[in-house]
C-alpha cells in the first residue's frame, strides 16, 4: 500500500495538478499532485507513489526527531546505568552526522553517499 | 547530482549500522524489562499493516535483529491480495471484449478464482489477444488513451496512498473522455480495526501489542487516523518509514511505551508524515468519492472500507459506462482458491509458512493465490527473500548479532 520512490520536482503545472519529477535517472516524467499544490516547489525532495505525489521529504524534521531521540536515550542510560549525559551526547553526534551529510547533499557534493555507504 | 540528493534521503536510515547496533540494544534492554514482567515465555507481538513495512522486514532481514519474545506479525496492506477476484474478472471480460485495459503489473498477474474464456488472469487475456497495458499511474494510461480514442478501463486499485491521485485527475478533467476510472480503492484503517478485532477475538496465542502504523497512507490521512487504536484497544501505535533504521525504531519505541505503560500515537517517519495529514488530499477524496462497505478478497465484506465515485463523476465511472454490476454482499462468495491461506495471512492469523500450497504449487513465477503476486503480499516477500537463515548469517558478518 505505501510502495514509493523518492524524487525530485523539476517542473510543476499548477492548473492541471500535475508536476514533473526526476526519479534519479534524468527522465522527467509526469505525476499527479496529490497533496496541497502550495507544499510543493521546484527543487523539492517528494515521495511518489504510483505516479501521484504523496508527501514532501521534510529532512529539516529530522531536528525535532533528534530532540525525541535524546530523550529515549537518556531514559535507556539510566535504566542501565550508564551516564545520561554521554548517551545524549552520542545520539546527538550520530545524528548530527546524518544532519551535515544531508546539507552538503542540498548543496550538491558528489561524495557524500560514498561516505553513507 | 539528483540521484545523490534521492539516495542521501534513503540511505541515511538505511546504510548507519551504528545506529543500527544501537537500536538493536535498546530493543533488547526493553525486551528484558517487559519479560521481567510479562514472564518468560510471553510473545508481544507487533503487527506491521503495510505490505511494504513486511518487505523492508523480511528483505533487510529485521527479524533476524529482535529477541525471541518479540515477533513481528505481517498485516492486511495489500492491495492487489485483498481485491475480489470478481472485479478482475470482469476486467478480463471486457478486455477480451476489446476494450482496452490499463492497469499495474502486479494487477496483471493476479489470478482469478472463475477464469474467463480460459483466461485466468489479464497477463492470460493479454496473451489471448486482448489489449491490456501496464502502466505506472492512471496519468500515463490517460496520455496513452488519448492517442488511440477507444474504449478504455484504468483498473484503480489501491489505498489512500493513490486515492488523491485517481480524485485530482477526475477534478483537473485528465482522463480522455474514452478512459473510465475502475474504482477499487480500499481504506486502511477500517482493515486495520477489523484485523485487530478478529484477532482479539480468535486469539490463537498471544494479542497483538503494538502496531507498526502505514508511512505513506499515514502522509494523507495522518498520525490522527491511528488513535481509535490507542483509545478501543490500549496498544501503542508508532507511524514508521520504510527503512531498516525507522521499523527498528518503532520497535524501540512500542516496547517502550509498553514497558513505561505510557501507551500512545507516535509518529517515527516525521520527515513525511505530520499529525493531521494532507488536509487537501484528504478533501480533494471526500469532493469526488464516497466512503461505501466494500468486499475483501477471501474475507469478505468490511463495512465503509472502500471508495466509490459519486454519481455526480459518474461520467468517469467504469462501472456506469460498461454498465459492470457491482458487487452486493448477498452476491459475495469466497474467492480464494482451494487451500489458499491468502485470508487468514492477509489478517495476520497465519505466517505464509503456514500455506500448505506455500512454495509447493504457489511460487512468485506461478502464483496461485493473490498474496504470492503484489511485491507487497506477504507470501510473495517470504518466498523471495525469506527462509535459510541467510539474514542471521549477514547480520553476524555486519557486526550485529553474535
Amino acid at each position: 500500500m505505501c510502495w514509493a520512490v523518492p524524487a525530485v520536482v523539476l517542473d510543476i503545472d499548477y492548473k492541471n495538478s500535475l508536476a514533473y519529477v526526476d526519479i534519479g535517472d534524468g527522465v522527467p516524467r509526469p505525476v499527479i499532485i496529490g497533496i496541497a499544490n502550495e507544499r510543493i516547489s521546484k527543487g523539492d525532495l517528494v515521495m511518489v507513489h504510483a505516479g501521484v505525489i504523496i508527501t514532501r521529504l521534510d529532512l529539516e524534521a529530522i531536528n525535532q526527531f533528534i530532540e525525541e531521540k535524546k530523550e529515549l536515550a537518556k531514559e535507556l542510560a539510566l535504566m542501565a546505568g550508564d551516564d545520561p549525559e554521554k548517551a545524549v551526547r552520542e545520539v546527538e553526534e550520530e545524528l548530527n552526522k546524518i544532519l551535515e551529510i544531508a546539507r552538503r547533499a542540498r548543496e550538491g557534493e558528489v561524495k557524500v553517499v560514498k561516505e553513507i555507504w | 547530482m539528483i540521484k545523490d540528493r534521492i539516495n542521501v534521503a534513503e540511505l541515511i536510515f538505511r546504510r548507519n549500522i551504528a545506529v543500527t547496533r544501537r537500536l538493536r540494544e535498546y530493543i533488547f534492554k526493553f525486551s528484558d524489562i517487559l519479560r521481567r514482567s510479562y514472564g518468560e515465555d510471553y510473545v508481544f507481538k507487533i503487527m506491521d499493516f503495510c505490505g511494504t513495512h513486511e518487505w523492508t522486514i523480511v528483505h533487510f532481514g529485521v527479524r533476524s535483529l529482535v529477541p525471541n519474545n518479540v515477533e513481528l506479525v505481517a498485516g492486511p496492506g495489500c492491495p492487489v491480495c485483498v481485491t475480489p477476484s470478481y472485479y478482475i474478472e470482469q476486467a478480463i471480460k471486457l478486455a477480451l471484449e476489446g476494450v482496452v485495459v490499463y492497469t499495474y503489473g502486479d494487477v496483471f498477474r493476479l489470478p482469478v478464482l472463475k477464469p474467463v474464456n480460459g483466461a485466468r488472469s489479464l497477463a492470460e487475456a493479454k496473451a489471448l489477444g486482448a489489449d491490456v497495458r501496464i502502466v505506472h499511474s492512471i496519468v500515463h494510461a490517460s496520455i496513452d488513451a488519448g492517442k488511440h480514442g477507444k474504449d478504455s478501463m484504468f483498473v484503480g486499485i489501491g489505498f489512500e496512498t493513490v486515492a488523491p491521485g485517481y480524485a485530482e485527475a477526475v477534478l483537473k478533467n485528465l482522463l480522455p473522455s474514452n478512459l473510465k476510472l475502475m474504482s477499487l480503492v480500499k481504506l486502511t484503517p477500517p482493515a486495520a480495526f477489523y484485523s485487530l478485532d478478529i484477532l482479539r477475538e480468535k486469539p490463537n496465542d498471544y494479542p497483538i501489542m503494538g502496531v507498526i502504523a502505514p508511512g505513506h497512507v499515514s502522509t494523507i490521512i495522518g498520525g490522527k487516523a491511528w488513535t481509535p487504536i490507542v483509545e478501543n484497544y490500549g496498544i501503542p501505535v508508532v507511524v514508521t518509514g520504510f527503512e531498516p533504521n525507522d521499523v527498528l525504531m518503532a520497535i524501540v519505541e512500542i516496547l517502550r511505551q509498553l514497558a513505561r505503560n505510557d501507551i500512545k500515537v507516535v509518529i517515527e517517519y516525521t520527515r513525511a508524515v505530520k499529525w493531521e495529514g494532507d488536509v487537501k488530499a484528504q478533501s480533494s477524496i471526500r469532493t469526488v468519492f464516497e466512503t461505501v462497505d466494500s468486499a475483501w478478497r477471501g474475507i469478505g465484506y468490511i463495512p465503509k472500507s472502500g471508495l466509490a465515485l459519486r454519481p455526480m463523476f459518474s461520467k468517469f465511472d467504469a462501472f456506469e459506462y460498461f454498465g459492470i454490476r457491482e458487487l452486493t454482499p448477498e452476491e459475495w462468495r469466497y474467492d480464494l482458491p482451494p487451500g489458499c491461506k491468502c485470508a487468514e495471512v492477509t489478517l495476520g492469523k497465519v505466517k505464509p509458512t503456514d500455506c500448505p500450497l506455500f512454495m509447493k504449487q504457489c511460487t512468485p513465477d506461478h502464483p496461485v493465490g493473490p498474496c504470492m503476486v503484489s511485491m507487497e503480499g506477504a507470501c510473495a516477500v517470504w518466498a523471495r527473500f525469506g527462509g535459510g537463515g541467510l539474514s542471521v548469517e549477514i547480520a553476524k558478518d555486519l557486526g550485529l548479532v553474535m
